[in-house]
């Protein structure tokens, strides 16, 4: 098993940090909408960072359930992405880091140009349902 | 099967789409871009059947989705009628399974409609236009979310 270096600590340590607080942003947000949120946690395999434990979020709503999943840190033309899968339409977008902060991107890679706030993420999870 | 098992089919189908799409586009681009990456193929294959077989991903996909919505729904109809298989009618099997699960008519006409579009799709691809992959597996998943969770 591969042991990672201090640098590799520092770096996932940070990167779960900033999935901490992104998780608590959008829990924050669903329950002022009156939607329910569960936390699970998922093993995440993710290159020189090893395996670690991250947050995953389950929210359900009205149109259905949103699953809230971090897939990891090395992405090619980002520094983190985290999906945002809708269940039962199985729509999905990909939340990637970019310039310290997030950006909204379709499954075709298409960038939604909108800025990543509480009234963006609860029309995007209509949207989502739809 | 259980209703978490249907769903992983639909959701592997799309991420099998999506990777095509990224393979062939990423080829594309490369082929566009001089490499000679298409001269390695064991078939001789030409950058205009990469961009036809990119263009019609989403229609062949939408056909294995369908699929595999169809071995669903048979198979849940064959459990509630105590292991009996047989060969109806995709229509009137889709009917069945919305009466089963008491569907509101309005998931029942969209499951129709994707039903009709990969008829299109397997009569005449080129009139195939309505309905995109993402619109068949959102109103396939929403029929499938009426099914029980375990059969």
């Amino acid at each position: 098993m591969q042991v990672p270096d201090n640098q590799t600590t520092v770096r996932r340590d940070e990167w779960l940090q900033l999935l901490h607080h992104l998780l608590k942003q959008i829990e924050d947000w669903s329950i002022a909408q009156g939607w329910s949120v569960q936390r699970q946690s998922k093993q995440v395999h993710d290159g020189d960072l090893g395996e670690y434990t991250a947050p995953v979020l389950i929210i359900r709503g009205p149109g259905g359930a949103l699953y809230v999943t971090p897939i990891g840190l090395n992405i090619i033309g980002a520094k983190g992405r985290v999906d945002l899968e809708a269940w039962p339409t199985l729509n999905r977008v990909k939340l990637l880091r970019r310039d310290d902060q997030w950006h909204i991107v379709t499954d075709s890679n298409v960038p939604i140009r909108a800025p990543w706030n509480a009234e963006t993420f609860v029309q995007l999870v209509g949207d989502l349902h739809a | 099967m259980t209703r978490n098992e249907a769903f992983a089919h639909l959701s592997g189908v799309r991420d099998e789409l999506e990777a095509a799409k990224f393979a062939t586009e990423r080829l594309l681009r490369a082929t566009a871009a001089g490499a000679d990456d298409l001269l390695h193929a064991t078939y001789p294959v030409k950058p205009s059947h990469v961009r036809t077989c990119a263009a019609n991903l989403e229609a062949t996909y939408i056909l294995r989705l369908f699929s595999g919505f169809e071995m669903i729904l048979r198979n849940y109809l064959a459990v509630a009628r105590g292991g009996r298989r047989r060969r109806t009618r995709m229509e009137i099997v889709i009917d069945r399974v919305a009466v089963a699960c008491n569907m509101p008519s309005g998931i029942l006409v969209d499951a129709h409609a994707v039903r009709e579009h990969r008829n299109t799709i397997v009569h005449d691809l080129a009139s195939a236009r309505e309905l995109t992959f993402g619109d068949c597996k959102s109103k396939l998943g929403t029929f499938l979310s009426f099914l029980p969770v375990r059969w």
